[in-house]
């Protein structure tokens, strides 16, 4: 008999992660793959991948996207299920850690604080004004002082004596990180240095008024830094964990959510060849009416699949009554 | 004669129209507010100034530009800066060089004399008995619009067919618009109600959020980036306290009688902020209260970014929310809020409701 996996995928702006988990919810396979603007393409690479590694007796039973490009993914694949990136973290976090009443996420340009109580989310926080604390800004900096990102974290761990840099804004925090170089501060003391300010920015930013206990989970492609993971549990006072699977648990919520909307009825997954279909996007703005909605069209095979962004809902009417 | 134009508030164009027009003015409704309005009020506004006063230029500058040579907008007392923007808004149209003149409508109590001379004017011609009429079938209008929507918000996570409803809400709207007398108005209203209890209908019970907060952000679904359409679509049923009839008789006419302190929301507010702050924080607050009281299952807070008293009110709904479990979700918005970021919050807080809501259920059903 065929052995029923599930995939999320999360389509992210800086990163698309799938993850593939089993019956059990065991992550079986996990991938991840630079978005690089181009989430179409990404998608159909990433599911390029997962058919060289799929055996012929597994099936994809399931199908769940999430991340900002959730919607675009759901079209392209025929996802089971849709869902914001905020409930899929959540469910992955209480999934890989039970009991869990924190989850700290930072991903490419957002971050989340998730309070749960019992299971169930109780309250959130999501950036809304400024992605400071983001991997993109590491990313960024890391460039900058020619240090590996990957290194990042390990520099940071061998500093003795971090200097404080601004952290409320990121061309701040550059132009100041930069002041402490020509001071002659060194390199480690400065990464170390910006891993406190960001920190100490999420807090700031998303922190105030939440009701922080622990378990606490970090999760996201930030949870990599070893140096951000520390000036955590330094400013918070507690321990926090990083599961292994802390780069794709957006995929993997998606993929446990997934597996839960299947259970009654069959998949509504296009199957893998959809790698090898011809798809493209594109926007316009309409002009019928004085709310110029910007209408976003998806193409599979010069065909139109899918629209959205109009709130009258001909446009995507239409797109539904072609498809259909 | 006057050529005479507003800002735009949700509906109020409907009301305000058929008020202007039975005086005799030439009315000019500026374009709804799209994007044009919110980059022409963002390039001539301050940058912090809150939302209000930006759309409200970039409205009038819409409304210049066809040909309006007066321009009717609201006063105010403060401590909410809402009340120094038509002479704010004034000198920057006078400086990008309009030719027009601004009536100002200042609360009735202890401006007695102004709001005579406002209303001297607005009349023209006509006879006071024309100008109170003008203002009774206006009101009456008001009140039509704000029980449509009323019933919209009902009836949206109810119906099977949102787009349909959102189609019946704008014919209904348009026939109120239409309508000469009191009576043609009811006979819209009416028609219109009991059109949209005949749309088919989903089985379940939807959750309940109160949505609180400043009332131009409330009241103006473009500012509020249609969140009442948004919530309604998830399946969730939009309970709102603050109408603009409502707000009407609290701010003028109770006001004017001395009998605000009668108010409900603001007694409920008054043990967590026992004075005025401006604006609606105070009322906010109240309705948080209520909302707990009225076992909803949680509260919106919209407010415009840099507003004063939803601050203030925000971190007291806070405690409040905690306290009594009630899942609270606060959006803070302007030119730069992005729609993303927005339908990401909206649907976690969403899913939140929803889980609280089937624990609920089992509990009462195991």
């Amino acid at each position: 008999m065929a052995e029923k996996l599930y995939l999320g995928v999360d389509v992210g702006s800086v990163s698309t992660n799938l993850a593939l988990i089993d019956a059990g919810g065991q992550l079986v396979y996990s991938s991840y793959l630079r978005t690089r603007g181009q989430p179409i393409r990404a998608i159909k690479e990433g599911l390029r991948e997962l058919g060289r590694v799929l055996s012929p007796r597994q099936v994809i039973a399931g199908v769940g996207s999430t991340g900002s490009g959730r919607r675009l993914a759901a079209v392209l694949l025929g996802a089971d299920v849709v869902k914001n990136e905020i409930t899929a973290h959540a469910v992955a976090a209480g999934h890989l850690c039970p009991g869990v009443n924190t989850v700290l996420e930072i991903g490419g340009q957002d971050s989340k604080l998730i309070i749960l109580r019992h299971g169930v989310v109780v309250d959130f926080a999501m950036n809304s004004v400024c992605a400071a604390g983001t991997g993109s800004f590491l990313d960024q900096q890391a460039a900058r002082l020619g240090v590996p990102i990957e290194e990042f974290g390990r520099l940071a761990l061998r500093s003795r004596n971090p200097v404080r840099i601004a952290g409320r804004c990121s061309v701040f925090a550059e132009s100041d990180m930069i002041h402490k170089q020509q001071l002659g501060n060194s390199i480690e003391d400065i990464i170390a240095g910006l891993c406190d300010a960001l920190v100490r920015n999420y807090l700031n930013n998303l922190a105030k008024g939440k009701d922080i206990r622990p378990p606490v989970v970090f999760q996201g492609g930030v949870a990599a830094n070893a140096g951000i993971k520390r000036a955590f549990e330094k400013a918070l006072g507690l321990e926090v964990t990083v599961p292994r699977e802390h780069g794709v648990t957006g995929a993997l919520g998606a993929a446990l959510l997934a597996r839960a909307a299947v259970k009654d009825r069959p998949t509504a997954f296009v199957g893998l060849a959809v790698s090898e279909m011809d798809h493209a996007g594109r926007s316009f703005y309409c002009t019928d009416c004085a709310n110029n909605c910007e209408i976003v069209e998806v193409t599979c095979d010069n065909a139109v699949v899918a629209r959205w962004g109009d709130r009258c809902g001909k446009w995507s009417a239409a797109a539904e009554a072609g498809a259909g | 004669m006057l050529k005479i134009a507003f800002p735009h508030l949700g509906y109020c164009a409907i009301p305000l129209r058929a008020m202007l027009a039975r005086l005799g003015h030439e009315v000019v409704v500026p374009p709804p507010i799209s994007r044009k309005t919110i980059d022409l009020g963002t390039r001539y506004g301050p940058e912090f100034a809150c939302y209000p006063l930006k759309l409200g230029l970039g409205n009038f500058i819409e409304a210049l530009e066809m040909g309006a040579d007066t321009l009717l907008m609201g006063g105010g007392i403060g401590p909410c800066r809402f009340g120094y923007y038509a002479q704010v808004q004034k000198e920057i149209l006078a400086s990008l060089g309009y030719k027009f003149r601004m009536i100002v409508i200042e609360p009735p109590l202890g401006h007695a004399r102004q709001v005579l001379a406002a209303a001297r004017e607005l009349k023209g011609k006509e006879s006071w008995l024309a100008l109170a009429e003008a203002a009774w079938l206006a009101l009456f209008k008001l009140r039509a619009c704000d029980d449509i929507h009323r019933a919209c918000l009902y009836w949206r996570p109810r119906v099977v067919d949102k787009t349909g409803l959102s189609r019946l809400y704008k014919k209904a709207l348009a026939a109120v618009d239409r309508a000469e007398t009191p009576g043609a108005v009811r006979e819209a209203r009416a028609a219109a109600l009991a059109a949209m209890e005949k749309l088919p209908q989903n089985a379940v019970v939807p959750p309940r959020v109160a949505l609180v907060g400043e009332v131009y952000l409330l009241a103006e679904p473009a500012a509020n980036l249609y969140i009442e359409e948004k919530l309604g679509n998830m399946g969730i049923e939009v309970v709102r306290h603050v109408w603009i009839s409502e707000w009407l008789k609290v701010n003028i006419f109770l006001d004017f009688l001395r009998l605000r302190r009668r108010e409900q929301a603001e007694k409920l507010a008054r043990p967590h902020l026992s004075c005025f702050v401006g604006g609606h924080g105070q009322h906010s607050v109240g309705e948080t209260v209520k909302a707990a009281r009225d076992g909803l299952d949680g509260v919106v807070h919209v407010y415009p970014f840099t507003c004063t008293p939803e601050i203030v009110a925000r971190g007291i709904m806070h405690k409040i929310a905690a306290k009594h479990g009630l899942p609270l979700a606060c959006f803070s918005l302007d030119e730069h809020s992005g729609e993303a970021g927005f339908v990401t919050r909206l649907e976690a807080f969403a899913d939140i409701i929803r889980a609280n809501r089937s624990k609920k259920e089992a509990v009462r059903h195991g």
